[in-house]
């Protein structure tokens, strides 16, 4: 039993061993990632940076389940999810990771509390415990009174608050953030990124995309991406 | 449950376009059902005609015999005596009925109201409706005792009827011909011989002109009977009674209208075709129209796909998301179309234009679901192919869509 403790504790909660991702475009193939070789423990808070084009939106993809590498194996709290089907992986994205889209992405004819309890729709929750739980993460975001909102009707960052709500609403261990800060104003930004924290110090792993130096200064660990391959990785 | 008011959800936030989608199904649907009911109308009302027409008669009419040098005009009149005509039937197995009749024209029949300044009579044997299959629409045909002892009564056309009692009761009233009062009995639906007709029991003429040769005969001969059979037949008992030889055509013409009727239905079954096709053409543009407004709702929520994905939706649920959002838009759009043909149809009947035609234009419910089916078919597979596909593509691939 102690050594399966320890095995546990050794295991690192994402695992990229030389991923490669290829895009087929106007008939030409372009390689986004060029074998990259990733490892984050749990409770880790990750900035991943680059210029726009180096690979890292696409890197956040496949570490978020949304694409599959061209080659290379990830493996997830050791599990290789490449070897997952459909199903296994609509189960991955939706209890392990929660995702954080610069753009919001809500429905925008649905209210925010509707838009919170989608995730939960895909877990089999009944109506009544959806509601519950949305509303409580809608609380947690410091937006319960606008639980009956549509996002036309929200501020940016109240609408990256409901995102946000969205993302951790069924309890994931890792929230994937692509350029959350990227359609906010630095107040704005500031308040999302201290809400970040605070989801970091709760114990849950923080990975975000950015390409803002300040953004980047709140992990713990910044990574670097140039041309599909790590050029840094640096903690503090 | 739950799926299904999300779906309604969708629907209800994007009202436009829900809104055009099921009004152009709506409309299909409704066009399809109206076309077809009318089509099957159609071929109604040709029956009615063709069996007003006498379909399935002969008119039998004396002729001369050939006379010397083989023609008719040096040959005899032919003369059948309605005495020797009763019980005819007995010696024609090929046919179903005989009956004799007398006409009687000159002057017009009068009301107590109104008048027609000319319309035939006919005096008719007593199985001459029988033959004839004369529907009854008011009233009653002759009793045997009116028949037997000649009564004053009469039955009238429909075409008769209205022309003199308009919208008054005419079964009950009389009418006037040439000085001779009568009471209408009953009105008979026959528009193959003249506009306005009516009749009168065969001992009845007797007063009015000298009946004792027929005009002639109407034959029913049996639907299994080869139509040269039955016409020797005829030829062979007539020519015994008239003293002709029954090889000899001039004694009497018989005359069919097989022909005739042939070519109605053909032209009727071209016509519903022609129904049919257009309402097929409905259909598939409806369809068209339904599905193009589905492809595109779908196709610009591969975005929203994604998301669902990305939050944990699998395929499968995209696709059970986007076939219960096509049912809560098709069931009740179908409904709807069924119910505004139905309507349309009744409608339809309401017109004051043809009677005839009108009456006929039934609503037909099997043909009409199986126009929902055909819509709702073409629509739900414009909504799920595409949710289908943008489901296969991987979430990052679908957020990228634009």
């Amino acid at each position: 039993m102690g050594v399966t403790e320890r095995e546990r504790a050794a295991t690192p909660l994402i695992e990229l061993r030389g991923i490669t991702k290829d895009y087929v475009t106007g008939g030409n193939r372009v390689r986004a990632l060029r074998g990259v070789d990733l490892r984050v423990d749990a409770g880790e808070y990750v900035a991943i940076m680059g210029p726009s084009g180096s690979g890292k939106s696409t890197l956040m993809n496949i570490i978020g389940c949304l694409d599959n590498p061209t080659s290379g194996s990830y493996l997830l709290s050791g599990r290789d999810v490449s070897r997952l089907g459909e199903s296994d992986l609509a189960r991955v994205r939706n209890r392990e990771i929660g995702f954080v889209f610069q753009s919001f992405n809500l429905l925008p004819r649905a209210s925010a509390l509707v838009n919170v309890a989608l995730p939960l729709v895909y877990a089999g929750l009944a109506a009544r415990e959806r509601s519950t739980r949305a509303k409580q993460a809608l609380d947690a975001v410091g937006l319960a009174e606008r639980a009956t909102h549509r996002p036309s009707e929200l501020s940016g960052g109240q609408s990256q608050r409901v995102a946000v709500a969205r993302a951790l609403v069924t309890g994931p261990s890792i929230l994937l953030a692509d350029e959350p800060t990227g359609n906010l104003d630095s107040t704005t930004a500031g308040e999302i990124l201290e809400l970040f924290g605070e989801i970091h110090a709760r114990g849950n792993t923080v990975i975000l995309v950015t390409h803002e130096e300040v953004v980047a200064t709140r992990a713990n660990r910044v990574i670097h991406i140039l041309d599909g391959r790590v050029a840094s990785d640096l903690s503090r | 449950m739950s799926l299904f008011w999300t779906a309604f959800g969708e629907l209800v936030a994007r009202p436009m376009r829900s809104a055009l989608t099921v009004s152009t199904f709506v409309i299909s649907v409704a066009i399809a059902v109206v076309l077809i009911s009318a089509g099957g109308g159609l071929e109604h009302v040709v029956q009615r005609i063709l069996r007003d027409l006498g379909e399935g008669q002969v008119a039998v009419t004396p002729g001369r015999t050939t006379g010397l040098g083989g023609v008719r005009r040096s040959g005899r009149q032919v003369r059948l005596r309605a005495l020797d005509l009763e019980g005819i039937e007995e010696g024609l197995p090929s046919f179903d009925g005989v009956a004799y009749y007398f006409d009687l024209r000159g002057g017009g029949a009068t009301s107590w109201k109104y008048s027609i300044p000319w319309s035939p009579t006919r005096a008719v044997s007593r199985n001459y409706r029988r033959v004839r299959q004369l529907p009854i629409v008011e009233g009653r045909w002759f009793t045997p005792v009116e028949e037997v002892e000649g009564h004053w009564v009469t039955v009238l056309n429909e075409g008769l009827r209205r022309m003199i009692f308009r919208d008054h009761p005419a079964v009950g009233q009389w009418i006037e011909w040439n000085g001779r009062r009568m009471t209408v009995v009953g009105v008979v639906r026959d528009e193959a011989l003249f506009p306005y007709i009516f009749f009168i029991p065969y001992r009845t003429v007797g007063a009015l002109a000298d009946a004792r040769w027929v005009s002639g005969l109407i034959a029913r001969p049996r639907p299994d009977v080869e139509w040269d059979r039955a016409t020797r037949e005829l030829r062979r008992v007539l020519g015994g009674i008239g003293g002709f030889d029954p090889t000899d055509t001039n004694a009497v013409e018989i005359e069919t209208n097989e022909e005739f009727t042939a070519r109605v239905r053909v032209v009727t079954l071209a016509l519903h075709a022609l129904v049919v096709t257009i309402a097929i053409v409905s259909i598939l543009l409806g369809g068209l129209g339904v599905a193009n407004m589905m492809v595109i709702g779908v196709t610009e929520r591969t975005r929203e796909i994604g998301l669902r994905k990305a939050l944990g939706a699998t395929r499968g649920a995209v696709f059970r998301h986007f076939f219960v959002e096509a049912l809560v838009l098709l069931v009740p759009g179908g409904a709807l179309g069924v119910v505004l043909g139905a309507v349309a149809c009744r409608l339809v009947r309401m017109l004051p234009v043809s009677s005839t035609y009108t009456a006929t234009v039934q609503f037909d419910l099997g043909a009409s679901l199986l126009c929902v089916v055909a819509l709702g078919g073409v629509a739900m597979v414009s909504a799920t192919l595409p949710a289908r596909r943008a489901s296969r593509l991987a979430p990052a691939e679908a957020l990228r869509w634009e």
